[in-house]
């Protein structure tokens, strides 16, 4: 084997080491943490296997830390189909993420492990890459959507997909009968780049992480905690559907209601409140993490029940979430933030 | 002459910042002594994951071989397996004494973190914020910020070799840095938000530690 290839393996292989030494593993101590946390809050025995892994999704999504973070939960993001605000909240993330090294508009499996490497290669050598490029997407669809109990497996995969992508990439330039030597130390320059053959810098730190997770967990569930009632026969409050709403309170779709039933049936956002335990964790978590309680405090009888006041909540929730993302967004391809 | 001017200017700045604060009182200080002072502070020690486990080629070069010089780890060869050659970190017993393996829950896998001094609250500040609830009004109240210095470091962190590897130390270790977190009023107490345990991982940037 040329020292080349050889050494392009080995610069690979050690830094496929530091991703799942220093990224993936310290995510998924901060994932487990913030998931226990909160599942002891609701005290909840287990969710469903679909809800977990749209937890992982949403925390990868949102709370990235890495670029490696944002490109697998990108590859997953249909999990979170059938939820469209938060979906809108996890894409925005995630594009933000892979900005940082260029691969909105590009494969995001194919630039974290083989760079641009495919902008040089073409003809049959670069057919064969794209062939590499194919399956490895395909192994890589869906993975944090499966196999719940087991995150690290799960990360390890999508990182040892990539790193055969770019082994298959290096190998097919290598062996090229059509590339001059020229093109092939181009090439090479390339794949040398990608985020795949370089450490990350630094590491992921569970303990600042987890907290920031946890406080993401209950904001999705106020989110998610909003519906439009509609009285199907006017006057009577016993005739009443409900539907979850799909977009953000921050949007202009977001629906007003109507109480005016000669303008069409009368209409309200609805929002449940979690309860007066898992409301003071909330507190707690937030106290933590931003510097002040979540919730307004309550007059003599609790907190507000107007809607607008719970409204304020879902909006609220909408922006701390928002503020999540901010603070755990790469601000390089190898930067980490917690 | 020039003490008198600087006196007046140091009265005019608390003049104009903080006349309207009150001023901490030594009760507050000893409220957050109480939490952190002393608590051990720890940065990443070559890998976030235990057992530290890599190439011998990752792991060779002149950081690795500082700490190894000092006497905190020693590389262990591990089986060949027919691969590349690849080493394990093994803190020696002198290393096990600043060695923090952190386990953010007790079934968490392990981190190892090396400690390399103790924190010293030198001074608190009032500061005024929006402390009101994220779906209230905005309400402006005071949460106290602190001051502090990293001491009694252990004598390995003098040495030039390992200052030259890792720079960060110096920083660390020569400057008065202040906190991120901060504490705030809960009755009439001053309660830090965030790690008061006896040994914490230190407010660094994730780029910043041990490592190789």
């Amino acid at each position: 084997m040329p020292d080349r290839l050889q050494s392009y393996r080995n610069q690979v292989s050690d830094a496929v080491d530091a991703w799942q030494a220093n990224v993936c593993n310290p995510y998924i101590i901060a994932y487990n943490t913030a998931y226990k946390s909160y599942n002891d809050t609701f005290k909840k025995q287990n969710d469903s296997d679909k809800a977990r892994a749209e937890l992982f999704v949403t925390a990868a999504a949102i709370l990235p830390g890495s670029i490696l973070m944002a490109t697998a939960a990108t590859s997953s993001l249909r999990v979170l189909a059938n939820r469209g605000a938060l979906r809108l909240l996890a894409g925005r993330s995630t594009t933000r993420a892979l900005n940082v090294y260029n691969a909105v508009a590009a494969n995001a499996t194919a630039t974290f492990a083989i760079g641009k490497a495919l902008d040089i290669v073409k003809d049959e050598t670069g057919k064969v890459i794209k062939d590499s490029v194919v399956k490895a997407m395909s192994n890589s669809r869906d993975l944090l959507a499966t196999d719940p109990l087991n995150r690290d497996k799960q990360l390890n995969s999508w990182l040892i997909n990539h790193k055969l992508l770019a082994f298959e990439a290096a190998d097919a330039i290598e062996r090229s009968g059509s590339l001059s030597e020229r093109d092939k130390a181009r090439a090479y320059d390339s794949l040398r780049a990608a985020p795949i053959a370089n450490k990350p810098k630094g590491k992921i730190d569970p303990a600042r992480l987890a907290p920031k997770i946890e406080l993401g967990f209950y904001m999705v569930w106020v989110l998610d905690s909003d519906e439009l009632v509609t009285q199907t026969i006017p006057g009577n409050m016993h005739s009443l559907t409900s539907k979850p709403i799909d977009a953000l309170p921050s949007s202009r779709d977001y629906p007003r209601g109507n109480t005016d039933p000669s303008r069409g049936p009368v209409q309200w956002v609805g929002v449940t409140r979690p309860g007066g335990d898992v409301e003071d964790q909330i507190d707690k978590v937030h106290k933590h993490v931003r510097g002040n309680a979540f919730y307004a405090p309550g007059g003599w009888f609790g907190k507000s029940d107007a809607g607008q006041a719970r409204l304020k909540e879902v909006a609220a929730a909408e922006r701390t979430l928002t503020w999540l993302s901010d603070m755990t967004q790469p601000l390089a391809p190898l930067g980490l933030r917690t | 002459m020039t003490r008198a001017l600087v006196a007046g200017l140091v009265l005019l700045a608390a003049c104009s910042e903080g006349a309207s604060q009150p001023q901490p009182s030594g009760e507050a200080l000893a409220q957050i002594r109480a939490q952190v002072e002393g608590q051990r502070q720890c940065a990443p020690l070559l890998s976030g994951t235990w057992p530290i486990e890599f190439s011998a080629d990752a792991l060779s070069g002149a950081k690795v071989d500082a700490l190894v010089a000092a006497g905190l780890v020693r590389r262990v060869a591990l089986p060949d397996t027919g691969d590349r050659p690849r080493v394990r970190i093994e803190p020696t017993e002198a290393g096990k004494r600043d060695l923090w393996l952190r386990r953010l829950d007790p079934t968490s896998p392990a981190e190892p973190l090396l400690c390399y001094g103790r924190k010293q609250v030198v001074a608190v500040r009032p500061e005024t914020r929006d402390t009101g609830a994220a779906t209230g009004p905005t309400v402006k109240g005071e949460v106290l910020r602190y001051d502090y210095r990293i001491v009694q470091p252990p004598a390995w962190t003098q040495r030039a070799d390992i200052r030259a590897a890792f720079p960060f130390l110096t920083r660390q270790l020569d400057e008065m840095h202040s906190a991120e977190q901060a504490a705030t009023r809960e009755g009439d107490r001053w309660v830090l938000n965030g790690d008061t345990g006896k040994d914490a991982s230190a407010e660094l940037p994730a780029d910043q530690g041990f490592f190789p």
